[in-house]
């Protein structure tokens, strides 16, 4: 069973659902549980009798049970109970409904490539309807960024000063007019600007940075046509109309490699939750940002669990300095280990390798270029202090301002809580500041020792997701 | 940007459009974008400066390292046994901690590093003691960070072989379960220190602390204790009071003793049997050889002195004034007293007569002195005596009903071994005795011996077949039992139960207790095989 049981609870949608799917994972309240190489399965006695399966391709689930949280407690019990004791769901023919299940999952990716191909050839078909169609959308867009600049130069003009008492609705209408407009990019972040007053002793010039950006990308759009294409694609992906999954797969890069998922932040607007995963690429170290948004809270439609790779292809969406990406393929999630065996994964063979077994880990900065054939490079391979790291975001930020968040893998630092309260990550002289307060796990883990740390950098502060603990990788709370 | 953040905050609207930027670059950038109002303008800047910011962060000064965790520690528990412990850290049974942890500790095993933060912020303090005995080098150097989790370092300290070296401190200023770990360590090393610092602080003191620490002294007593317990006599608390007159008597040659034992002599004298006495010679028909009779002679009422030295308390429902001041000083006089002035066994004197309205006083009062004062060789003549006494004084059930009754605590200090004997030949021989199975179940040390175990399972399992529905008893006791089964009987008490078919309110009762049961069994279960049964 590859998956962990810390990797199930992470995905719990929030602590109410992960202690329910907790005391779920006992084989008490099931009957009919078993497992193949396909799907895990089991009926669960709730109020009414619920049947419960996960795909063991992608960890995708579906229960049959009324609850609105994604995954509900039944895949949680189900799953954790697979993570902590196999032997509970024998290998065994799957039922009746597990088969339909898969034949119609199975069905359901087929009809989604026909309806491409179809769609592909509708649009060759008829150029002149496509234009006609992307005419109009400009123009929904450039109503929808007029209004918006109305209403930030309101806000210039009145002040900020009193921004904390407004309700959500003054900015989530103005965020509904963008969904309206087909900006739903500008949308998000307009609601996202909705937490900041009020927040921190330091809101204010958060909220001046915020509204500043806003008011960039709509000055950027308006000139779109004195941009190189590469920041044209960025800005449009700012402004966002959704940039279609054929037009993606033409023009983005695809990126083949292992894919470690070194954290996943979740932030919950109003109504809109939105998953941020950080993934990093074993071989060629790059850095991809996937973005999921889910509405009234449906799941996220590709489930990407933290704490585990994949071998697999991205996509990067086109910009400049491309990072948020999406998954074109890939194989099955395996638990993240400083030291794997590469592809294929043998499903007979536990996916956390014993350390004593393993060749022994390349050193960090070592090239990729001297990988052997089933070893793979350190999990962890980042910069090794503060500077370095800060000097790469200053060089991605020359290229493109509106990048905002990155990924940050630092080698060898030591966390530590200062005199002051304060949290920050240090390298000889250097330091980082922690976001957030209450990086106890970390300290523990670290024992005060230098630390391969993996995080999100806000151009604040970092945010831990992970850590390095001997050869296994250790997700962080995310406070 | 603070210039900016301010401007933005006040509005543009109040700045009477005297909108100030920075000069230089971003005038520069400005400059290209036409045509703008001083709105966007101060927007538009804080835009660029927000980027240029980001840019141009540069890393804060270090700040010196604390001294790292020891390189060496214990192995920590497996993942598994981890989970388990997440769990009971996160509310759930968390009254099983101090077993868990406690076999933790056995196993000469720690707590993984991401728990250290949970086990630390354990809300209630009755578990810290163990919680401290598995933090492990790595748990101890972490709470060291954090000013709430102080209590760790002083609870291995305090709790160690050797005298802490801030015991002082811990004495003047800790919690009080770890001053009287404290006062505890330093009497079995100097007891006249000990003593000292006690009496420094007395006037002080908390009432309520009060009686708590005085029953430290117990540890390493000796005469030169005397003086200092003589002046808690006089304290206005009677805990205290009767706290102080407990260890007095066991300080031999004490003034307090011996007016107690006056007192005593006046109430109780003994008449040897003669031969034709009706009644000896009845009992000697059925096996009880009577030695003489207790001729007891309480006064009517108490001498102000009695209440003073903490010999009597206020007597509880249901008994007479009298019959309790008996038992409360014969509770404290040393049941070597009565061998000696009456020169009888402990066997002999509790077949001697007793007049009926007293009996039971006099019973209560040998064996809470034998329980104080560790009079050994009177615990089984006690208890043989108790449970001969069952058929003879039924109507007299002050055990069970009674929070009073003495052998709970003479079962507590008996040898284990013995007690667990005893409690198992209650539970097997299921007849009317004034004190019940279960109390002794409450009784015992935990977990429970592997026979006592499986005779309360198998006493449990034959009730439910025969009269599942009149044994409120047995399934009251599953809670208790859960808890307390050892480990060789896990799979036993695991073994399918068969509740009858039926609505009736015994039967959902027991079906939902055994639930609860079982989930508490399994995880124990799970537990002992990931750490071991050690």
């Amino acid at each position: 069973m590859p998956l962990s049981v810390d990797q199930v609870l992470a995905m719990a949608p929030d602590a109410a659902s992960a202690a329910a799917g907790r005391k779920l994972s006992s084989t008490k309240s099931w009957s009919g549980l078993g497992q193949n190489d396909d799907a895990l399965w089991g009926e669960c006695k709730g109020s009414a009798v619920y049947q419960v399966r996960v795909s063991c391709a992608d960890w995708s689930y579906k229960c049959s049970c009324p609850s609105r949280k994604f995954p509900c407690k039944h895949v949680l019990g189900l799953m954790l109970m697979a993570a902590q004791d196999p032997a509970a769901l024998p290998v065994g023919p799957p039922p009746q409904w597990i088969v339909e299940w898969l034949e119609k999952r199975q069905a359901t990716a087929k009809a989604r490539e026909t309806r491409q191909e179809k769609k592909k050839t509708a649009t060759m078909a008829d150029p002149a309807a496509a234009a006609r169609r992307a005419a109009t959308r400009e123009k929904r867009v450039a109503d929808g960024l007029e209004r918006l600049e109305l209403w930030l130069r309101d806000l210039a003009r009145n002040g900020l000063a009193g921004l904390e008492a407004k309700p959500f609705s003054f900015w989530d209408s103005q965020a509904a007019s963008l969904v309206d407009a087909q900006a739903p990019g500008l949308a998000t972040r307009v609601r996202s600007l909705a937490a900041i007053p009020g927040s921190s002793p330091d809101w204010p010039v958060r909220l001046a940075e915020g509204l500043g950006r806003t008011a960039l990308i709509v000055q950027a759009y308006r000139r779109l046509a004195e941009l190189s294409p590469a920041m044209q694609a960025e800005v449009r992906s700012l402004v966002r109309w959704a940039v279609s999954q054929d037009e993606l797969a033409a023009v983005g890069e695809v990126v083949e490699d292992t894919w470690s998922v070194l954290g996943q932040v979740i932030t919950d607007e109003d109504r809109l939750r939105v998953q941020r995963s950080w993934l990093q690429g074993r071989q060629t170290r790059r850095a991809a940002l996937i973005l999921q948004f889910s509405a009234a809270g449906a799941a996220f439609a590709e489930p990407i669990v933290a704490g585990t790779q994949f071998v697999g292809k991205l996509v990067f969406y086109p910009g400049a300095c491309p990072q948020r990406a999406r998954i074109v393929e890939r194989g099955e999630a395996i638990k993240l280990t400083g030291n794997a065996v590469a592809a294929p994964y043998r499903r007979d063979a536990d996916a956390t390798l014993e350390a004593g077994k393993m060749p022994a880990p390349l050193k960090a900065g070592e090239p990729a270029s001297s990988l052997e054939a089933g070893r793979m490079p350190a999990l962890l391979v980042g910069h090794d202090s503060p500077e370095t790291f800060l000097s790469e975001v200053a060089n991605i930020t020359a290229r493109n301002p509106f990048i905002e968040r990155f990924l940050c893998v630092l080698n060898d630092v030591v966390p530590v809580h200062t005199g002051s309260g304060q949290w920050q990550v240090q390298s000889g002289n250097q330091a980082l500041p922690l976001a957030g307060d209450g990086h106890w796990r970390l300290l523990a883990l670290s024992g005060g020792q230098p630390v391969d740390l993996a995080g999100e950098w806000d151009g604040h502060a970092l945010m831990p997701l992970g850590v390095m603990v001997g050869d296994r990788y250790e997700l962080l709370p995310v406070a | 940007m603070e210039a900016i953040t301010k401007q933005l905050l006040v509005g543009t609207s109040r700045l009477g459009g005297a909108a100030k930027l920075e000069a230089g670059e971003v005038e520069a950038l400005l400059a290209q974008v036409q045509p703008v109002d001083q709105e966007m303008r101060l927007l538009l800047t804080a835009g660029a400066w927000a980027a240029y910011g980001q840019a141009g962060r540069k890393p804060l000064a270090a700040v010196p390292l604390p001294e790292p965790a020891p390189e060496t520690d214990r192995p920590v528990v497996s993942p598994r046994a981890a989970r388990i412990l997440e769990a009971m850290f996160a509310g759930e049974h968390r009254d099983l901690l101090p077993e868990a942890l406690e076999r933790v500790c056995a196993a000469g095993l720690r707590l993984p590093e991401h728990l250290l933060p949970k086990a630390l912020d354990c809300p209630d303090e009755k578990y810290r003691p163990y919680i401290a005995r598995v933090l492990g080098a790595r748990g101890l150097w972490l709470s060291r960070f954090h000013p709430a989790w102080a209590w760790a370092t002083m609870t291995v300290e305090a709790g160690s072989e050797t005298m802490p070296a801030d015991a002082e401190e811990i004495w003047d200023s800790g919690q009080i379960r770890l001053r009287e770990a404290v006062l505890r360590q330093l009497r079995r090393q100097d007891p006249a220190r000990g003593r000292e610092w006690l009496a420094g602080s007395w006037a002080g003191e908390k009432a309520e602390n009060r009686g708590r620490l005085l029953a430290v002294l117990e540890v390493g007593l000796s005469g030169e204790d005397e003086a200092f317990l003589e002046t808690a006599l006089t304290n206005r608390a009677l805990r205290v009071r009767a706290q102080a007159a407990e260890l007095l008597v066991r300080i031999s040659g004490s003034a307090f003793l011996q007016r107690l034992c006056e007192r005593a002599d006046a109430c109780v004298s003994f008449k040897p049997a003669t031969a034709g006495k009706i009644t000896s010679r009845l009992k000697s028909l059925i096996g009880r050889k009577s030695s003489g009779e207790l001729v007891i002679s309480v006064p009517q009422d108490v001498d102000a002195a009695w209440k003073q030295e903490g010999i009597i308390t206020a007597p509880p429902q249901g008994v007479g004034p009298r019959a309790w001041w008996l038992s409360r000083i014969i509770g404290l006089v040393p049941p070597a007293h009565w061998q000696e002035r009456f020169n009888l066994s402990p066997a002999e004197l509790l077949t001697a007569t007793i007049a009926e309205e007293w009996e039971t006083a006099v019973l209560k009062g040998l064996t809470e002195a034998a329980t104080l004062h560790d009079a050994r060789e009177w615990f089984d003549p006690l208890w043989d005596h108790w449970m001969g006494a069952a058929g003879l004084r039924k109507d007299e059930s002050l055990i069970g009903t009674d929070r009073n009754e003495p052998l709970g605590p003479l079962l507590a200090r008996m040898d284990p071994e013995d007690a667990n004997r005893r409690v198992e030949q209650l539970i097997r021989e299921e007849r009317s005795t004034p004190f019940s199975w279960f109390r002794g179940l409450e009784c015992l040390p935990r977990p429970w011996t592997p026979e006592v175990g499986r005779a309360y399972l198998a006493h449990v399992r034959d009730r439910l077949k025969k009269a599942p529905r009149v044994s409120n008893v047995e399934i009251q006791t599953l809670d208790l039992a859960a808890r307390a089964l050892p480990p060789e009987c896990f799979d036993e008490a695991l073994r399918e139960w068969d509740v009858p078919e039926g609505n009736d309110y015994t039967l959902q009762y027991w079906r939902s207790q055994l639930e609860k049961f079982t989930e508490v069994v399994l995880i124990r279960q799970r537990f002992v095989k990931e750490v071991g049964s050690v």
